[in-house]
C-alpha cells in the first residue's frame, strides 16, 4: 500500500545520488573509523612501545585527515543514509526502525562513546608528549574509540545483513509479529561482519600507505618504516576478508548468486564473462601492484602507485556495495517488500481492489480509471511503481526502454516483469485497468511526449 | 478538519515489546534528546557567528583580544557541531519510529530541500574545520579567512529552517494539500514565527554559554 507522496528526481533517478551518499558513507566509515581507528591504535601502540617520537607524530598526521574525513562527511552521510531512504523508500525504512529500533538506539549510545572518544584522542594528542605517564592514558582512549567504533559497525551490519538474508523473523503476518531474535542474528550477519570488519582494516592500512607517501615524503627512512608497517597489517588483513567473504557469499539465497554478474558490471556486459572477470581483476591488480611495489621498494615507488592502490580498493568496495545491492532486487527486505515498496504479501490485494484505491496520495478523482484520466493515473503508477529504479528519460530510462513497442505489446510486457528475463523487477501490482493506463501512459512517452508531459 | 489524505500506519507493532508503558516514554526521551540537541546547535549558531565577528573586529582594530577570543570560540564550534548532529540523531529515530507516516510524508514533501541537511550540512563542517585550522595560517589573508568562516555561518543559519518547515508540517496534516511543498510550509506564519523565535533564542542561549565559557577560560 503505498502511502506516501512522491518526489520525482529527473535525470539522475533519486537512487543514483543516494548511491552516490551511501559509497561516500562506505569509504569513509568503513576506512577512517572502524578500520582507521584500529590502524592507527596499532601504530600508537607502536610507537609508545619503541618510544619512536616520528612514527607517533606520523600516525597523528594521518589521525588528522581520518578526523576530518570521519567526523565532517563519514558521520553526515551516514545520518544521509537515513534520509535519503526516507525521502525514497519511507515504506522500508519505516518497517526496519520497526524491527531494528533497540538496536538502532544501542548503536546511537555507542556512537556517543565514539564520537567523545574520538573527540578527546584526537584533540589532546599533542597533550600528552611520548614517554609521559599521561601516554599510557591517552593510548586508552583511541582503544576504546576503537572498539566502539567496531560495536556500531556489527549493529548497522546486521540491518544490512537481514534485508538480504531476513530469516524466519515474522512469526506471524497479521497482526504482524516480528522475531527480534531471529532479525538480529540473521544468516549473513556474523559472516558479513567479518567480511567488512577485516575489509575495513585492510583498506584503512592502504589508505594510511596512501597518505604516508605524502606525510613521510621528505624522510625516506620513516617513509619505508610506514610501509612495512601498514603494509603487513594490509597483507595479513586481506586473505581473512577474503575467508570470510567466502562465507558470506554463501549464505545469499540462489536468486542473488544468479544476479553477480548483472550486479558487477551491467545487463548488457553481464553476458560476457571478460567483461566481469575482466573489471574485478583489473582492480585488484591495481591493489597488489601498488601494496606490493610501496611495500617492497617504499623509498622509490612514485605517486602514481599510490595513487593505483587507493583506486583499485575503492573501486572494489564500490563494486561490492553495488552487487550487494543489485543482486538482493527485486526486494528491499527479501520475500517480505519489494524494492519500490510494495509489500509482497499485498500484491493479491492490490491486484482485485486497484493500486490507486490503496494508495494514500492519490486524489479521490483518481482513485479509479477512465477514458479520460487514463494518462495520468498511468503516469502516477509510474511513479509509484516503476520511479524507484527507473527515470523517465535519465538513468535506465523507461522510455527508451519501451521505444519502437506499441500500447498492446507494453501491456503484455506489464504482465510479466518479474520473469526469468527480468527476474529483477518486482511484479506489477493493480488491476487489469490499471495496467492497461500504465501501458498507454509509457506508450506516450515516445508517441506523444508533448500529452504526456502535461499530466 | 478535513483531511485530504491519511498515510497509513506501517503494519509492524511499535518496538515496546507488549509494554505500552514504554511509549510515553519514548515520547518523555525524545523530548529530553531533542533539547540536549537544540543546546548545543544554539551554541553552534552563536559560537560559529560570534567567532567571525571577533575575528572580523580584531582585524579591523588590531586587537588580539579580539582575534584570541575569536580563536577561542572554535573549539566550542567543533565539539557543538558534532555533539549537535550526533544528538540530532536520536529524536530523528523517535519521530521515525512513533510518527512514521507523518514524518516521513512531511519529508518527500519538503523535497530535494530536505537534502540540505546533509549537503548543505556537509559544506559547513569542511568549511568551519578551514576556517579553524587555518587561523594561524592565513592571518596574512583575513579577507579569505574571514571569507571563509562567513560561509560556514550562512550555511548553519540556513539549515533550521529545513528542519522548521519538516517539523511544522508532520505536525498539521490537515494542511496537507495536493502540491504541498517546502516553500508552502516555510512561508506559513506558524512556521516563520517558530523560526524566529528560534533564532532570537539561539542569541539568548549563546550568550548565557559565552558568559560561561568566558568565566572558565578567564582561569
Ligand atoms: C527494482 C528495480 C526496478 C523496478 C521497481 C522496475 N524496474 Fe524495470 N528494469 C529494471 C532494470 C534493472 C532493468 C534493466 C535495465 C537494463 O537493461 O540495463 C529494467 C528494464 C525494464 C524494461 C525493459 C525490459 C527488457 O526486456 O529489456 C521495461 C519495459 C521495464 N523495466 C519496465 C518497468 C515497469 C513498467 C516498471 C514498473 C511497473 C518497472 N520496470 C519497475 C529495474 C526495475
Amino acid at each position: 500500500m503505498f502511502d506516501y507522496p512522491i518526489f520525482d528526481m529527473p535525470m539522475f533517478g533519486h537512487r543514483l545520488i543516494f548511491a552516490f551518499d551511501a559509497i561516500v558513507h562506505v569509504f569513509i566509515s568503513h576506512g577512517a573509523a572502524v578500520g582507521g581507528s584500529i590502524v592507527l591504535v596499532l601504530a600508537q601502540w607502536f610507537a609508545i612501545k619503541n618510544n619512536d617520537r616520528k612514527f607517533d607524530e606520523l600516525a597523528y598526521k594521518i589521525l588528522f585527515t581520518f578526523f576530518i574525513l570521519a567526523t565532517a562527511i563519514g558521520a553526515l552521510t551516514g545520518i544521509g543514509i537515513w534520509v535519503h531512504v526516507n525521502i525514497i523508500n519511507p515504506a522500508a525504512i519505516g518497517a526496519l526502525l520497526r524491527v531494528f529500533f533497540w538496536k538502532w538506539f544501542v548503536e546511537w549510545i555507542v556512537f556517543n562513546v565514539e564520537m567523545v572518544f574520538l573527540l578527546w584522542w584526537f584533540l589532546t594528542w599533542k597533550k600528552y608528549p611520548l614517554g609521559t605517564p599521561g601516554k599510557t592514558f591517552h593510548f586508552k582512549l583511541g582503544v576504546t574509540y576503537a572498539v566502539s567504533s567496531w560495536f556500531t559497525m556489527a549493529i548497522i551490519t546486521a540491518i544490512l545483513g537481514f534485508m538480504m538474508t531476513p530469516g524466519q523473523w515474522l512469526v506471524s503476518e497479521f497482526p504482524a509479529k516480528p522475531d527480534y531474535l531471529a532479525a538480529l542474528f540473521n544468516p549473513s550477519w556474523i559472516p558479513s561482519l567479518g567480511f567488512r570488519t577485516f575489509f575495513s582494516v585492510a583498506w584503512a592500512s592502504a589508505a594510511s600507505m596512501f597518505l604516508a607517501w605524502f606525510f613521510a615524503h621528505d624522510d625516506e627512512d620513516m617513509r619505508q618504516y610506514a610501509m612495512r608497517f601498514f603494509g603487513r597489517i594490509l597483507w595479513v588483513a586481506v586473505p581473512v576478508f577474503l575467508a570470510f567473504g567466502y562465507w558470506y557469499y554463501l549464505q545469499f539465497p540462489q536468486a542473488a548468486k544468479d544476479m553477480f554478474p548483472i550486479g558487477a558490471v551491467t545487463r548488457q556486459l553481464a553476458g560476457n564473462p571478460m567483461a566481469v572477470w575482466g573489471l574485478t581483476g583489473g582492480l585488484a591488480a591495481f591493489v597488489v601492484i601498488g601494496g606490493a611495489t610501496l611495500y617492497v621498494r617504499p623509498k622509490h615507488a612514485p605517486l602514481a602507485v599510490a595513487v593505483l592502490l587507493l583506486v583499485g580498493c575503492m573501486g572494489l568496495i564500490a563494486e561490492f556495495e553495488r552487487v550487494r545491492e543489485f543482486v538482493r532486487k527485486p526486494f528491499i527486505i527479501y520475500g517480505y517488500m519489494y524494492a519500490n515498496g510494495v509489500r509482497v504479501m499485498d500484491v493479491p490485494v492490490l491486484n482485485r481492489d486497484g493500486f490507486l484505491k490503496r494508495a494514500a496520495f492519490v486524489p479521490d478523482e483518481l482513485k479509479t480509471v477512465t477514458e479520460a484520466n487514463k494518462l495520468q493515473t498511468g503516469k502516477l503508477l509510474y511513479e509509484m511503481e516503476c520511479r524507484y529504479c527507473h527515470t523517465v528519460d535519465g538513468v535506465n530510462a523507461i522510455k527508451a526502454r519501451v521505444k519502437g513497442w506499441d500500447e498492446a505489446a507494453i501491456y503484455h510486457r506489464i504482465g510479466s516483469l518479474n520473469s526469468p528475463a527480468t527476474p529483477f523487477m518486482p511484479p506489477f501490482a493493480g488491476t487489469d485497468d490499471e495496467r492497461h493506463a500504465l501501458a498507454a501512459y509509457l506508450a506516450s512517452l515516445n508517441t506523444t511526449p508533448a500529452l504526456a508531459a502535461q499530466h | 478538519m478535513h483531511f485530504n489524505f491519511i498515510p497509513g500506519d506501517i503494519p509492524l507493532p511499535l518496538p515496546t515489546g507488549g509494554f505500552d508503558f514504554l511509549v510515553p516514554f519514548f515520547h518523555g526521551l525524545l523530548v529530553v534528546s531533542w533539547v540536549v540537541h537544540i543546546l548545543f546547535i544554539n551554541v553552534l549558531l552563536g559560537a560559529s557567528l560570534a567567532s567571525v565577528y571577533f575575528n572580523k573586529r580584531g582585524a579591523r582594530d588590531h586587537n588580539p583580544v579580539f582575534d584570541r577570543v575569536g580563536y577561542l570560540l572554535t573549539t566550542p564550534v567543533t565539539i557543538s557541531e558534532n555533539m549537535g548532529a550526533l544528538w540530532g540523531v536520536a529524536p530523528l529515530l523517535l519521530v521515525s519510529v512513533l510518527f512514521t507516516p507523518l514524518f516521513y510524508s512531511a519529508a518527500v514533501m519538503n523535497s530535494p530541500q530536505w537534502l540540505h541537511i546533509i549537503y548543505g550540512n556537509i559544506v559547513a563542517f569542511l568549511c568551519s574545520y578551514l576556517y579553524k585550522f587555518t587561523w594561524h595560517k592565513l592571518e596574512d589573508r583575513k579577507s579569505l579567512h574571514i571569507a571563509i568562516g562567513t560561509i560556514s555561518v550562512i550555511l548553519f543559519f540556513s539549515l533550521p529552517p529545513v528542519f522548521m518547515a519538516t517539523v511544522q508540517l508532520y505536525f498539521t496534516p490537515s494542511t496537507w494539500e495536493q502540491g504541498t511543498n517546502f516553500w508552502s510550509a516555510l512561508l506559513r506564519p506558524d512556521t516563520l514565527f517558530r523560526l524566529a523565535h528560534f533564532y532570537l533564542a539561539t542569541f539568548a542561549v549563546s550568550g548565557v554559554f559565552m558568559l560561561l565559557y568566558g568565566n572558565a577560560k578567564r582561569k
